[in-house]
């Protein structure tokens, strides 16, 4: 339960206070139950995304690339407010600044990099990464004010609403088709979660 | 806690399928008192510091972290997407309760905290970290380490 200091105690005392049973093996329940974060759409009724991607771009901000741009530019001051409230950022696997990241991204739907910006990683882990780091700055700016957004609602807007999504869905065929095995996995399991792909069988990762 | 039944049910139906391990012995041995216990955290939600090598698909290896790191320096490069991070990137508390277990070891209810902690990434098989659980496992008690809080993600 983020935030809530007194419940992490809690349940973390009673889960070392098992390591003075006199036998074992142990297993038990936790009975005390978090506070409930909501979880579907009705539960989360009023949360909204506080910035509007639905602005009409203009003649020089066109394709995909500027329109991921934007979108970027558009959270950047929540992800502010998130790092002034939160006093962090879980942001920086990659080792680029986002717009860096967004650019790098989109390069492989139309003009891939020839080689890794990064020494000791493949064109592929550096991807990855800049996914993932993307994923959590959009996450990380979505969840800055005050307030409970539960998981679907937010995968929700995620899938449904942006345009990093779209990248992601447009990058998933890409990467299958790749060379570079780290892209290849991300093609079948690590770009787009199980529940947007409906791919249940997929490995447990 | 979350239990089965709170889970959406693709994702039940998921965990109730996997294969539990069995073991030829059920080995079992005492320690000390709690309040005398030096404790270490061992995650597998790919935490590193800002910097360090990320994890990547495969990778059977650990990442160390000094009981004095900042909240700040500490990211994860866990390869999947299926889970929810939210709650990391609001607390890390939540996957690496090292401020809770200092709180603890301040109050007296344990020992001590352990000056390294450790993190690999779940999404690789377990078996093929056994060697290197085998290492880890000198390292803590180097550290006289006598008692680990395995946090899976």
């Amino acid at each position: 339960m983020p935030g809530d200091a007194a419940f992490q105690s809690r349940v973390l005392r009673a889960t070392l206070e098992l390591l003075e049973v006199a036998e074992g093996p142990i297993i038990v329940d936790y009975d005390e139950d978090a506070a409930a974060a909501p979880v579907t759409d009705e539960e989360a009724e009023g949360w909204a995304c506080p910035v509007n991607f639905g602005n009409p771009k203009n003649d020089e901000e066109t394709g995909v690339a500027a329109a991921l741009q934007r979108e970027i530019l558009d959270l950047t001051p929540w992800h502010d407010l998130s790092v002034e409230r939160r006093g962090r950022t879980t942001v920086g696997v990659s080792g680029f600044e986002m717009e860096e990241a967004g650019r790098y991204v989109t390069s492989f739907l139309d003009d891939p990099p020839a080689e890794s910006p990064h020494e000791g990683l493949t064109m592929g882990d550096v991807l990855k990464l800049a996914c993932d780091d993307l994923k959590a700055f959009y996450f990380e700016a979505v969840t800055a004010r005050p307030g409970d957004v539960g998981r679907e609602q937010l995968d929700n807007w995620f899938w449904s609403e942006t345009e990093l999504a779209r990248v992601f869905m447009a990058l998933k065929p890409i990467c299958l088709a790749s060379d570079d095995h780290t892209m290849r996995g991300m093609g079948l399991h690590t770009l787009v979660p199980r529940n947007v792909t409906g791919a249940w069988n997929d490995p447990d990762i | 806690m979350v239990r089965l039944s709170d889970l959406p049910e693709w994702e039940r139906d998921y965990l109730s399928s996997l294969p539990c391990p069995t073991f030829d012995s059920d080995p079992w041995v005492d320690g000390p008192p709690l309040a005398e216990r030096r404790i270490a955290i061992i995650s597998t939600a790919g935490l590193q510091r800002r910097g360090d090598r990320p994890f990547m698909e495969g990778t059977a290896d650990f990442r160390v972290i000094p009981g004095n790191v900042a909240t700040g320096d500490m990211v994860m490069s866990h390869i999947s997407v299926n889970f929810d991070r939210t709650g990391f990137q609001q607390d890390l508390n939540v996957v690496f309760p090292l401020d809770r277990l200092n709180e603890l070891a301040d109050e007296g209810v344990i020992g001590s905290v352990a000056d390294f902690h450790y993190s690999f990434m779940g999404a690789t098989d377990p078996r093929d970290m056994e060697p290197t659980v085998r290492h880890l496992a000198g390292l803590l008690k180097d550290d006289a380490v006598d008692a680990v809080l395995l946090v899976p993600v």
